[in-house]
C-alpha cells in the first residue's frame, strides 16, 4: 500500500474538516435574518450566505435605460466641436452624463455617445442645432458594460454601504441588473433604491454646494503633473460654479468638507475616553460642541454635527444639561463608544438612540467622521485659488488625491466618484418585482432534511440489493456527505449566495457523485466477462476513471456554457455544480476508489483465510 | 426459466425502432403544443404578473371576472393556502398595481398589505429567451467537441448526439403532456440532462467499443446493468425532492430530470445500443474477413 494512496484519504478528511469549520464559522455572529427564518440550524451555518429565496425578501430586476447615439458632425475639427460644444450642451439640457463610446473620427466625422436616458432624434436635434446631425438609425437602446458596473457600485453604496444588509446586485446581461435584499418588501426595497445620498460640501463653515450643483463626475485618471496622484474631474452648474468661484477665490489650501447624509437632526454622544486616541490635528471644541480638524497648513475646519462627550457609565452634568436643552430641537442620539445600559435608558427617554459600532481597525477619528457623515476633506489647490482670484469662473474642476501609491489614490478617487455621483448616470425602471416570504425558509429546510434522509436510505437499499454488501452502501453514502460538505465549504470561501438554484446544483453534484461511484464499484467488483482479460484491482479502478473523466468533462462543458452564455440568474447553479464536480473528481472519488479497494481486499483475504 | 434482457432477444432494428417511435410521438405532441400556443411557459419567458391575495373565503370566480375587466387580458385564478394566486398576462406598472389594490380593498375588503404583486416585463423575457437559447446551443456544441475528442468515431458521436437530442425532444413532449412549465429552472434541468444522458451513453460506448473481449451483446447488457443502477440511484433523490418540495423551481427542475432520465433509458439502452451493436457487429465481420 503506497503512501500516496493513503494520502488521498488524509486529503479528503482534511478537506471535510476545513469545510465543516468554514460552514460553521463559530467565530462569526449569527445573522439575525437567517436565524428568524431558519431557526436553530442557523447556529451551524454562520459561514454561509443565504439567498432571499430561502430567508425571504425581495427580488427586483432593474432595467438601465440608456441610448447610444451616433452623430454626424458637419463642421471641420470634429474633435473640438464634440468636446467643447456638443457635450456641454447635451449635459446641460438633458441633465445626464455623456460617455463617449467611439471617439470622433475625422474621416467619417462620426462619433458615438452613450446618453443616460431614452432620447428621440428630435430632442437631440433641437439641442445640438447646427453643430451636427444624428446619423441615420443613429439611436439605439443600449448600455455599455462600464455603465452597468458603475450603476451597480453606486446602488450598492447607496443601499448597503457597510454590506450589513446583505444586498446583492448582479448583472443579468445587456441592460438588466438583478437586485436582491433580505427582509424587505419590494416597496421598501424600491424606496431604498430610489433614495440618493444627500451630498453637502462645506467651505469655511458654510454650506457651499449641494448634490444638485454637480452636473456630472467623470472617470478618474492618474495625474499627469504629480506622481502617486489621481485626478477626479467633475463639472458644476453655472450657478454652483459662480458660488464656488466667489467663495474659494484667493484661498489656497483651504479645506472643503464633503458630507453624505449629514445627521442634521442628531447629536453625537461620545465616550470621553476616545479623546485620548486623537492625533494632534483633531480635537473636540467644547464651546461650539463640535469636532474640529486642522490641515497640514494649519487651517481649521469644523465637522458640522453637534457632539457632546461623557463618561461611559454615567451622563456628565454638562452632557445632561446640553441634551435636555436640545430635546425637541434634535431627535436622535448617535452613540460613539461603549455605554452602560443605564445611560442608554436615560437617553432613550428624550431621544431615539442609535449605536454606531466601531469597525475593525478603525481609528477614533475615522469613527467620529463616519458618525458625522464626513466622506472626505479636500484642500483647494493654490493654482485654482489663484485662477479664481484672477476672476476666472471654473465649471470644470478636479479633485486631486495623493496617497502613498497610485493604486490607493485611484481607489480613493473611485470611491469619491461614487459618492459625488448622487444621480445615477442612467435612468432606471423596474422590470420585475417579486417578494419571497420568509416562511419558506424553515419549511424548506425541513423538506430538504426529509428529502436528504429518504434519498440516502433509498440509495443505500438499492446499492445493497445490487452488491449484497453493507459496507459499500455506507462508503457511498459517506462519500456523498463529504462531497456535500466540501462543496458548501467552497461556497463559503468564495462568498457565494446559497439560494434555490444553488441547492439544485448541490443535488446534481451528489447525484452525479453517486453515478460515478457506481461506475467505480461495478468496474471493481464485476467478475469480468467471459473471455475478458482479468485486470488487476488498480487497472480496474483506472478503467472506471476513464469513463468518469469523459463524463465530468462533458457535464463541465455544459455548465461552463450555462455560466458563460446563460442568464445571470442561473449562473450560481452552474458555478456550484462545476465546483462540486471538480472537487468530486479530484478529491472524493479517488478516496472512494481507495476505500472500495480496501473493502474488496479485506473480503478477499477473509475468503482465502477461511 | 432463464431471464434474458431485451438486448439479447431483439434485433438491432427493433431496438432502434421502439424508442424512435416513442420520441416521434412525444416530439409531435411538443410541436403541436408549441404551434397551438398551448406549451406551458412560465413567467420567466412569457412575462406577466402574479398577484397573491391573502384572505379567507374569497370568491374566486367573481374575482377572476373583476380582474379581467380591470386589466383587459387573460386572467387565471388558483386557490392557495388561505388565499388566491391570480395570474395575468400583462406586466403591471405602478399605476396598474395601485388600481388592483384599490379594487380589492373597495370590493372585497382586502387590505393592501395582504396583496403582493410580482411582475416580469417584456425586456427580461426576451433577454432570458435569448440567453436560454444560447446556453442550450452552447452546451450542445461544447458537449459535441468533448465527445469528438474522446471517441473520434463518426458512428458513436452521431449516436450519442442523436440519443441526447431525442432525450430533449422527449422531455419537451412530456412537459407539454404533464403541464410542466418551461422556466429558468427547467432550462437548468434540461442542461443537466445533457450531462446525465451523456454519462450513460459514454458508459455504453466505452464498454462496447474500447474494451477487448466478450460478445458485444453481453457487453451492452453488462454496461446496462451499471447504467440502470446509476439511473436508479439518481432517480431516488430526484423523486423524493419532487414529491416533498413546495418550491416550484425545484419541482420543475426535478420533474424535467425525472422524465429525461426515464426517456434516456430507452434512448441509450435501446436506440444507441442498437446503433452501436450494428456498428460493432459489422466491425467484427470485417475483422473476420481480413483474417481469413
Amino acid at each position: 500500500m503506497s503512501v500516496f494512496k493513503e494520502r488521498r484519504i488524509a486529503l479528503l478528511l482534511l478537506a471535510v474538516f476545513l469545510s465543516a469549520m468554514l460552514v460553521w464559522s463559530p467565530w462569526r455572529e449569527v445573522d439575525s435574518k437567517v436565524e428568524k427564518s431558519l431557526g436553530w440550524p442557523s447556529q451551524y451555518t454562520r459561514g454561509l450566505r443565504f439567498g432571499v429565496d430561502i430567508i425571504g425578501g425581495s427580488r427586483i430586476i432593474l432595467e438601465l435605460e440608456a441610448s447610444h447615439v451616433t452623430f454626424e458632425i458637419a463642421q471641420d475639427n470634429v474633435e473640438r466641436i464634440w468636446w467643447e460644444e456638443i457635450v456641454p450642451k447635451l449635459e446641460d439640457n438633458l441633465y445626464v452624463s455623456i460617455r463617449t463610446i467611439s471617439p470622433p473620427n475625422p474621416d467619417t466625422r462620426l462619433v458615438t455617445a452613450e446618453i443616460g436616458r431614452p432620447v428621440t432624434e428630435n430632442l437631440i436635434q433641437v439641442i445640438i442645432g447646427e453643430l451636427g446631425t444624428v446619423a441615420e438609425n443613429g439611436i439605439k437602446k443600449a448600455v455599455s458594460t462600464g455603465t452597468v458596473n458603475e450603476v451597480t457600485s453606486i446602488l450598492q453604496t447607496r443601499v448597503d454601504p457597510t454590506g450589513l444588509r446583505g444586498a446583492l446586485f448582479r448583472s443579468l446581461g445587456e441592460s438588466l441588473v438583478l437586485f436582491e435584499i433580505a427582509g424587505l418588501s419590494p416597496e421598501e426595497a424600491e424606496t431604498l433604491l430610489g433614495k440618493p445620498g444627500r451630498l453637502e460640501i462645506f467651505f469655511e463653515g458654510e454650506l457651499l454646494l449641494r448634490g444638485e450643483d454637480i452636473v456630472s463626475v467623470y472617470a478618474p485618471g492618474p495625474s499627469t503633473e504629480r506622481e502617486q496622484t489621481a485626478d477626479l474631474p467633475f463639472r458644476l452648474t453655472d450657478d454652483g460654479a459662480a458660488r464656488f468661484s466667489d467663495a474659494a477665490a484667493g484661498k489656497p489650501n483651504y479645506p472643503t468638507v464633503i458630507y453624505i447624509d449629514r445627521p442634521t437632526d442628531a447629536i453625537v454622544v461620545f465616550d470621553n475616553e476616545i479623546l485620548r486616541e486623537f492625533p494632534a490635528s483633531f480635537r473636540y471644541d467644547p464651546d461650539k460642541k463640535m469636532f474640529k480638524g486642522t490641515t497640514a497648513k494649519e487651517i481649521e475646519y469644523f465637522l458640522h454635527v453637534s457632539a457632546i462627550g461623557t463618561e461611559n457609565d454615567e451622563l456628565s452634568p454638562q452632557a445632561r444639561e446640553f441634551l435636555e436643552e436640545q430635546a425637541g430641537l434634535k431627535l436622535k442620539v448617535l452613540l460613539v463608544g461603549d455605554f452602560s445600559l443605564d445611560t442608554i435608558e436615560n437617553l432613550s427617554a428624550l431621544y431615539s438612540v442609535t449605536t454606531i459600532p466601531r469597525l475593525e481597525q478603525e481609528s477614533a477619528v475615522e469613527w467620529i467622521e463616519r458618525a458625522c457623515g464626513v466622506k472626505s476633506v479636500i484642500n483647494i489647490s493654490p493654482e485654482l485659488a489663484a485662477d479664481l482670484a484672477a476672476g476666472k469662473i471654473a465649471r470644470d474642476l478636479k479633485i486631486t488625491i495623493t496617497r502613498p501609491s497610485l493604486d490607493e489614490a485611484m481607489d480613493e478617487a473611485r470611491n469619491l466618484r461614487v459618492i459625488l455621483s448622487e444621480r445615477l448616470p442612467v435612468e432606471i425602471s423596474y422590470e420585475s418585482e417579486a417578494s419571497i416570504e420568509a416562511r419558506l425558509g424553515a419549511e424548506f429546510l425541513r423538506e430538504a432534511l426529509i428529502a436528504g434522509i429518504v434519498a440516502l436510505m433509498g440509495v443505500w437499499v438499492l446499492v445493497y440489493l445490487r452488491y449484497r454488501h453493507r459496507l459499500i452502501g455506507f462508503a457511498i453514502i459517506g462519500t456523498m456527505i463529504c462531497e456535500l460538505v466540501i462543496t458548501l465549504g467552497a461556497a463559503s470561501v468564495l462568498g457565494w449566495t446559497i439560494g434555490l438554484p444553488e441547492l439544485g446544483g448541490l443535488i446534481i453534484v451528489i447525484g452525479t457523485g453517486v453515478d460515478h461511484q457506481i461506475i467505480i464499484s461495478d468496474e471493481v467488483l464485476r467478475g469480468g466477462l467471459p473471455g475478458a482479460k482479468v485486470a488487476s484491482l488498480r487497472g480496474r479502478v483506472s478503467r472506471a476513471f476513464a469513463v468518469i473523466f469523459v463524463a465530468v468533462a462533458t457535464t463541465s462543458a455544459a455548465m461552463i456554457s450555462l455560466a458563460w452564455l446563460g442568464f445571470g440568474a442561473m449562473r450560481g447553479f452552474a458555478l456550484i455544480t462545476l465546483t462540486g464536480l471538480l472537487i468530486a473528481v479530484f478529491v472524493t472519488r479517488p478516496a472512494y476508489a481507495r476505500i472500495l479497494s480496501a473493502i474488496v481486499m479485506r473480503g478477499q483475504s477473509k475468503a482465502t483465510s477461511s | 426459466m432463464k431471464f434474458t434482457w431485451p438486448q439479447q432477444r431483439l434485433s438491432n432494428r427493433q431496438l432502434i425502432a421502439i424508442p424512435l417511435a416513442l420520441m416521434i410521438f412525444l416530439g409531435v405532441i411538443a410541436i403541436v403544443a408549441f404551434a397551438l400556443g398551448a406549451f406551458p411557459m412560465s413567467r420567466d419567458f412569457k412575462g406577466g404578473s402574479l398577484m397573491r391575495v391573502y384572505g379567507e373565503n374569497l370568491p374566486a370566480s367573481t374575482i377572476e371576472l373583476d380582474v379581467e375587466s380591470l386589466l383587459g387580458g387573460g386572467v387565471d385564478v388558483d386557490p392557495i393556502e388561505n388565499g388566491l394566486d391570480i395570474r395575468a398576462d400583462n406586466a403591471l406598472d405602478d399605476a396598474g398595481k395601485l388600481l388592483v389594490k384599490e379594487m380589492f380593498s373597495d370590493q372585497f375588503g382586502v387590505s393592501e398589505d395582504a396583496i403582493t404583486i410580482e411582475t416580469m416585463g417584456p425586456t427580461i423575457t426576451s433577454i432570458y429567451s435569448e440567453q436560454a437559447r444560447n446556453a442550450m446551443i452552447g452546451a450542445f456544441v461544447a458537449m459535441s467537441i468533448i465527445i469528438f475528442v474522446a471517441f473520434r468515431r463518426r458512428t458513436s458521436i452521431g449516436a450519442i448526439l442523436l440519443a441526447v437530442g431525442l432525450d430533449m425532444l422527449g422531455v419537451f413532449g412530456c412537459m407539454a403532456l404533464f403541464g410542466i412549465e418551461f422556466s429558468l429552472a427547467s432550462v437548468a434541468g434540461l442542461l443537466m440532462l445533457i450531462g446525465y444522458a451523456v454519462d450513460t451513453n459514454i458508459l455504453l460506448t466505452t464498454r462496447v467499443l474500447k474494451r477487448v473481449g466478450g460478445e458485444p451483446r453481453d457487453q451492452v447488457v453488462d454496461a446496462m446493468r451499471t447504467g440502470l443502477m446509476m439511473t436508479g440511484t439518481t432517480l431516488i433523490p430526484l423523486f423524493t425532492i419532487n414529491l416533498i418540495t413546495t418550491a416550484p423551481q425545484l419541482y420543475q427542475l426535478t420533474a424535467v430530470l425525472i422524465f429525461g432520465m426515464i426517456i434516456d433509458i430507452l434512448n441509450t439502452w435501446f436506440l444507441n445500443a442498437g446503433i452501436i451493436l450494428r456498428y460493432a457487429e459489422r466491425q467484427r465481420r470485417k475483422e473476420y474477413y481480413v483474417s481469413v
